[in-house]
């Protein structure tokens, strides 16, 4: 095999990539290759340049998931064009990330959704791997609708699919179900399935540190306040010392710390997180965090909290100390507008629901607010 | 009913003697291991022994083998501890006398080196027999043995009654036909230097009458701070480079001591050499997780008694405690990095000028070092380098480019216009801005491209004068998408500037990936496109204070005039360095055809 002939401008940006670890930085440096490679007709760089981009895991947090599409998009069309030069195969892992965030933008429309999931269902099979992720995706996308009985009713197939090479860890695949029953308000259930994970036994690249979060709720639904407690410490250290992605998973904590009454964490990671919010680009990210945190920053002006020094955000904090009523309005007023989109695109009202139900969601939180405050 | 487990002992011979290691080269290790240890048992008995590791080679010639001895003078072998140590596999001596010093083994196993009882099976990578003559220091009047042992599992002992071979241990090895280059002097010579010259009993390697000692007259680990030239001759020898910095390692989770050097040029993680050693053993130059991977501007020679190794001793166990080793490696260098920040601003300033990168990518990592390090931070702007805590305390707002494309394009004009404009494109510097935005809520930062450049610039005092060129512009450019507008702005010499928001070139990007994409991803990227009524114009603005602007103004020929307006709209084009489509590129060529064609019927004209 011959040595590639790469242009020297764009091996400088590969090889500065080389030396930076999986970041951002890193993910645009390669963008920026693959572009540069392309416009001199150098596909084959351009392929290897977004290749890594794929395989880097910043890559999957949430503000880059354009990123991931425009790479993916682009790799489908060279590898359909030429599949022995471009193989497909190295391909298909990624492809369910991108099947995962894309419910998650209300532009899309329904019927396409759906094509992606019998897409991916089809190239898996296509390229030798089993249907078991098909059937995990198709779930997780009837669940993004909130069709939550729905994606419960193709479980046992999912389940007697057998595992392959293409399916989710065991950790995600437990993360995922128990999230579904906690949806579905089968607190107890989802408690006991997310067992392996929540005594340590089972973990992954993105698990423990999301299916804490989302257990919190049952917890307190259930009234088991010193195991949300124990929850949320473990968890919201476990998102802290994320480099990437801690954005929109730090949201189910921010909302704990707020109602349990940890009033200076909530505003720490408030500080932290809100400019980085405000870039999130998805409308069911922006729907989560700007309706939990309005909910939230409402309760604490209840709590007698009028005002926060926060960074000075265009649009949503003009001045460094904001009045924590108005924000609670812009930011609940900003998830309401993605929630209505999404609801619009999914035919239901599922998230508009979802929204004014958050702040039911910790009845007792006001009692506990006493006890719990640090 | 509880049975046993069966073993095949030559199945275990060749895992341990072929499988183990990676490479036949450890022979050298174990053997020296074995020698040393049995030294530092012998010591026990008597404090005063110094020992010393001889390996003894002999060069094969014609139809005879090259052999090796490794010969020690350490505490020897009875009888039963050869029946007990070298014929069971996975017995060894020092494995009990680690245990039975267990509160030491935290701090120094015992002292020993080796304790899994299988090192010696790894002669046999390199030898069919092992032969080992031994004699015990523990009883005066101790027979001498000998022991043979094969790789096929079996094995022989003998006494050696009236030897009058004195306390200690040799082992004879005798090169296999393809294992001769192990048995070369100079190979030998460097594998012995390599694991042994770092410990301080004295190792030797012999052929003939000529002696060479392997060990360094001092450890590393063992040497001043202040003795700056040695250790810099050290790195040198050591890690292959000069440092530019040079400090303390102390991790006492790991027991570990040792110097760290900051490299004088860029690397990355998996390129890091390091050098661990373990009781002054070689251990390996890649140890994966004992130093944190954004360090990649150091590389360590460092001494572990506490860490555990792998059974094959080239590499650490995983675990808790490498992890807490790694987290007081990782402290032990930030605190470097400040302590330069705070007393040798020269040298930090060195160390800064090759590893920028990895330092401000350090700073993103670790919000103290951050907080400590911000204001002293230099970034690119359109007026020039400005340290962060200069500029914040005398600007409430921060603009900032998000890609160097977009920098690039307007930093010439907003220096103009005296606006200063951060690059955020450069790698972490908008991460960097974006987290002092959260330290410093008072300053606030801003995104900024080039349509947000032509919002500075006034419109021109004489707008009619411009009326019919924007009439022909607008005629002239429908259909790409693009608005005109007049504006003034500086230099002069510009006469317009393409402006193109940072949604509106994701959007032209989108377009180029459609192009190679098939049905569905197409349908995904439309659905993903901006919406239109939320992307910013894209426009062309004609630059009123340029002369060339206000002539193509006044021509009254409104086909010479629309021409004018096509040629300058890919001339903005180009010099905001924009990939031009095949249209565009013709576009230019026709403009500048009619634009000659004009040129010369003038002149003929002219001339009549």
């Amino acid at each position: 095999m011959s040595a590639r002939l790469v242009d020297p401008s764009v091996q400088a940006m590969l090889d500065e990539a080389r030396m930076l670890p999986d970041c951002a930085a890193r993910d645009a440096l390669l963008h920026r290759a693959a572009s540069a490679a392309e416009t001199f007709g150098d596909l084959d760089t351009a392929w290897s340049a977004r290749c890594r981009i794929l395989e880097s895991t910043s890559s999957h947090s949430a503000p880059r998931f354009e990123t991931l599409f425009l790479c993916l998009a682009w790799c489908f069309g060279v590898s359909d064009a030429e599949p022995d030069r471009f193989p497909a195969s190295s391909l298909l892992w990624q492809y369910k990330w991108v099947t995962t965030a894309a419910p998650e933008y209300a532009s899309i429309p329904r019927p396409v959704l759906e094509r992606i999931v019998d897409d991916l269902d089809d190239r898996f099979v296509k390229n030798g791997w089993g249907r078991r992720a098909g059937f995990h995706k198709r779930m997780e996308l009837w669940s993004s609708f909130g069709e939550h009985q729905r994606a419960l009713e193709l479980m046992p197939q999912w389940r007697s699919t057998p595992r392959d090479r293409g399916s989710d860890c065991n950790a995600c695949e437990i993360s995922y179900t128990s999230w579904l029953l906690v949806n579905l308000g089968q607190d107890e259930e989802a408690l006991r399935e997310a067992r392996p994970i929540t005594r340590g036994r089972l973990s992954c690249a993105a698990v423990p540190h999301s299916t804490f979060g989302w257990l919190l709720l049952p917890l307190v639904r259930l009234g088991r306040f010193d195991e949300a407690e124990s929850l949320y410490e473990r968890g919201r250290r476990l998102v802290a010392s994320l480099d990437d992605g801690a954005c929109t998973l730090i949201v189910p904590y921010l909302f704990h710390a707020a109602f349990m009454g940890h009033v200076e964490h909530a505003l720490t990671m408030l500080r932290i997180h809100m400019p980085h919010a405000v870039s999130l680009k998805s409308d069911w990210d922006r729907t989560n965090w700007f309706g939990r945190i309005g909910v939230a920053v409402e309760f604490l002006h209840q709590s007698g909290i009028e005002t926060l020094d926060l960074p000075r955000i265009g649009g949503l904090v003009e001045e460094s100390e904001v009045g924590t009523l108005a924000l609670a309005h812009r930011c609940l007023a900003i998830a309401r507008k993605h929630a209505e989109a999404l609801d619009q695109r999914n035919g239901n009202h599922y998230n508009v629901n979802r929204l004014a139900s958050l702040a039911q969601l910790y009845p007792n939180a006001k009692r506990k607010n006493g006890e719990h405050r640090t | 009913m509880s049975e046993r487990f069966k073993v095949d002992l030559r199945g275990i011979i060749d895992l341990a003697a072929n499988h183990l290691y990676t490479s036949p080269d450890v022979f050298v290790r174990e053997v020296i291991q074995n020698a040393v240890d049995a030294i530092t048992a012998r010591r026990r008995i008597d404090p005063s022994h110094q020992g010393v590791v001889r390996l003894e080679l002999t060069l094969g010639g014609e139809g005879s083998k090259s052999t090796l001895c490794i010969a020690d003078d350490g505490i020897g072998l009875t009888v039963p501890e050869v029946h007990d140590f070298l014929s069971t596999v996975g017995g060894s001596s020092k494995r009990e006398d680690a245990e039975k010093t267990a509160e030491r083994v935290a701090e120094d196993q015992g002292g020993f080196l080796g304790r899994f009882g299988i090192g010696l099976l790894s002669c046999f990578m390199v030898s069919d027999e092992i032969v080992v003559v031994t004699r015990s220091a523990r009883e005066p009047d101790a027979v001498a043995v000998e022991w043979r042992g094969r790789a096929n599992g079996s094995y022989s002992v003998r006494e050696l009654p009236g030897s009058p071979l004195r306390a200690g241990t040799s082992v004879y090895l005798e090169a296999k036909p393809d294992q001769e280059e192990y048995f070369d002097q100079q190979r030998l010579q460097d594998l012995a230097r390599q694991y042994a010259e770092m410990l301080s009993t004295r190792v030797v390697v012999a052929v003939g009458a000529e002696e060479v000692t392997m060990n360094r007259a001092c450890a590393p680990w063992e040497m001043q701070s202040t003795d700056e030239v040695a250790l810099q001759d050290l790195c040198e020898y050591s890690l292959g480079f000069r440092p530019i910095d040079i400090f303390r390692i102390s991790a006492p989770s790991g027991g570990v001591e040792g110097y760290a050097f900051v490299r004088p040029n860029r690397t990355n993680a998996w390129a890091s050499v390091h050098k661990l050693y373990s009781n002054g053993m070689f251990v390996s130059e890649h140890v994966h997780g004992l130093v944190p991977r954004w360090a990649t501007f150091v590389g360590v020679v460092l001494n572990t008694r506490a860490l555990r190794l792998t059974a094959s001793r080239e590499s650490v166990h995983q675990g808790p405690e490498l992890d807490a080793c790694r987290d007081e490696i990782g402290a032990a260098i930030r605190a470097r990095l400040v302590h330069l920040l705070r007393n040798d601003r020269n040298v930090f300033e060195t160390v800064m000028g090759v590893h920028d990168t990895e330092i401000r990518g350090l700073a993103i990592k670790e919000r103290d070092f951050f907080e400590l390090i911000i204001d002293l931070l230099e970034f690119d702007t359109s007026l020039g380098t400005i340290r962060f805590g200069e500029f914040r305390r005398e600007h409430e707002r921060l603009l900032v480019t998000r890609t160097p494309e977009q920098y690039r394009r307007i930093s010439a004009i907003a220096a103009a216009a005296g606006v200063r404009v951060f690059n955020g494109g450069y790698i972490y510097h908008e991460e960097l801005l974006s987290r002092a935005a959260e330290r410093h809520p008072e300053l606030e930062i801003r995104s900024f491209d080039s349509s947000d450049l032509v919002e500075l610039w006034p419109e021109p005092e004489d707008p009619a004068t411009f009326q019919d060129l924007m009439a022909t512009a607008r005629s002239a450019l429908e259909g790409r998408g693009c608005e005109i507008a007049m504006r003034v702005f500086a230099p002069a010499e510009v006469p317009a500037f393409f402006a193109l928001g940072l949604d509106a070139e994701f959007h032209r990007e989108l377009d180029r990936t459609k192009s190679v994409a098939s049905g569905l991803w197409n349908e995904i990227l439309d659905a993903m496109a901006p919406r239109p009524e939320s992307l910013r114009p894209t426009r062309l603005c004609l630059n009123a204070g340029s002369r060339l602007v206000r002539q193509i103004a006044s021509f009254r020929d409104a086909d010479l005039q629309r021409t004018a307006v096509e040629v300058l709209y890919v001339q903005a084009l180009m010099s905001g360095q924009h990939a031009l489509s095949a249209q565009e590129l013709a576009l230019l060529n026709s403009g500048m055809e009619r634009l000659l064609t004009h040129l010369a019927v003038q002149r003929a004209g002219d001339a009549q």
